[in-house]
């Protein structure tokens, strides 16, 4: 084989690994297509456009990530299915509503601050220390998902998000390393 | 250190490979292929695998050159046959590239990437022999010109015939090379080079050969 072929073979392999990856990325929309299609169909009629509009980005950031790879693509699905709890609460809120606006408030607060609570976890889960990478990426997707479903509701349940990934972080951070799951 | 051999990679399950078991049992029993690179090398392939599944692009140099001959050496040994070995481990390694983003780093690398090789392997002993008794077969009769049995006369006489047709279809050069193959006394056992560039002429000449045989009678 001479040089030109080893080139040529070496630029094939490289697309194969590009597309592979590509085709690995794609079925992060497996998870991510039904979880906006649930918040398309049970947000309110005057938030669907904004909604599918924060879906295509959640999507198309999901499958970006995942392609990059670098430790940013493992938080992806976490952060999604993390984002589905606050998600739902938001949606289902206006039902929360009629048991009392401060009811609603503290089970919005309470359902995001656990899925914060979580992905925190989740970020300390291997590394020694906090894992950044997966902290930020998926509070972020989880974020978005929250977003979609507090739209014209309120945003409890993405203030609950943030807070429990903020303070779960800071103690795992300020503790310096992060207790086992089994424990 | 221990040694990697056919008979162990047919315990590797690969994703997307349905090979029979008799083939399995072939490929193991021909002989053992012991692909033993030293300690470093396999660390390194482990390492820049791992790295490179991660999507650290810039451990693609360092994985191929190290990957790359491996992967060869192992398809040579088991095909016996330089041009089959190339295509076998040229495939073999572009699947292997391919799956790198599902690699599990907890495998063995190399061992995930020569049971890759070895299925690509299998595969081509598969495809070949499939060829042989199809429109090989009237390839063999021609040049032999001794049908394999005597009931078969009347049918491989019409094989030979057919062959014969569509070889006069083809330009001068593609039909003395595809002599040339069924009496395997192919041209061009010198340099790699001209190995190469046989290969591809080959190639070229039993693709023409296919499609001529579809234009004539349909299917091959």
């Amino acid at each position: 084989m001479g040089p030109s072929e080893h080139d040529l073979l070496a630029r094939k392999a490289r697309r194969a690994y590009e597309l592979g990856r590509l085709r690995m990325a794609l079925r992060v929309a497996l998870i991510v297509v039904p979880a906006v299609a649930l918040g398309i169909v049970l947000s309110s009629s005057s938030a669907r456009a904004e909604c599918a509009c924060l879906g295509v980005v959640l999507l198309a950031t999901a499958i970006g990530l995942r392609w990059y790879g670098r430790g940013y693509d493992r938080a992806v699905v976490p952060g999604v299915l993390a984002g589905v709890l606050p998600m739902s609460a938001g949606l289902v809120s206006p039902s929360l509503l009629a048991a009392g606006e401060e009811v609603a408030c503290v089970v919005l607060c309470t359902v995001g601050l656990v899925s914060g609570v979580l992905l925190a976890r989740y970020a300390t889960r291997d590394a020694q220390t906090l894992d950044g990478r997966r902290w930020f990426v998926g509070v972020g997707m989880a974020a978005v998902m929250a977003v979609m479903g507090c739209l014209g509701h309120g945003f409890e349940a993405l203030l609950g998000l943030v807070l429990g990934a903020v303070i779960v972080a800071a103690y795992f951070l300020a503790r310096g390393k992060p207790r086992s799951l089994s424990t | 250190m221990p040694s990697l051999v056919v008979a162990d990679l047919a315990q590797v399950p690969i994703a997307d490979c349905s090979v029979s078991a008799d083939a399995k049992a072939t490929a193991a029993h021909s002989s053992a292929l012991p692909i033993n690179p030293s300690q470093d090398a396999r660390a390194r392939i482990q390492a820049s695998m791992e790295r490179y599944a991660d999507g650290h692009r810039d451990a693609f140099d360092p994985l191929f050159q190290l990957l790359w001959p491996l992967v060869r050496e192992f398809t040579r040994r088991a095909l016996h046959n330089q041009a089959d070995a190339d295509d076998a481990a040229q495939n073999a390694l572009l699947k292997v590239f391919a799956r790198i983003s599902t690699y599990d780093p907890q495998r063995d690398a190399l061992g995930w990437a020569l049971g890759i090789a070895y299925y690509e392997v299998l595969t081509l002993r598969k495809k070949t022999q499939r060829l042989r008794e199809d429109g090989a077969q009237a390839l063999v009769t021609l040049a032999t010109g001794t049908p394999t049995a005597a009931e078969d006369a009347l049918l491989a006489r019409e094989l030979s015939e057919a062959m014969r047709v569509a070889l006069a279809e083809l330009p001068e050069g593609d039909r003395e090379l595809m002599t040339a193959l069924v009496c395997e006394a192919a041209p061009g056992s010198g340099t790699d080079a001209t190995d190469v560039a046989v290969r591809k002429r080959r190639q070229r000449a039993k693709e023409r050969l296919r499609e001529v045989w579809r234009r004539l009678y349909g299917s091959f």
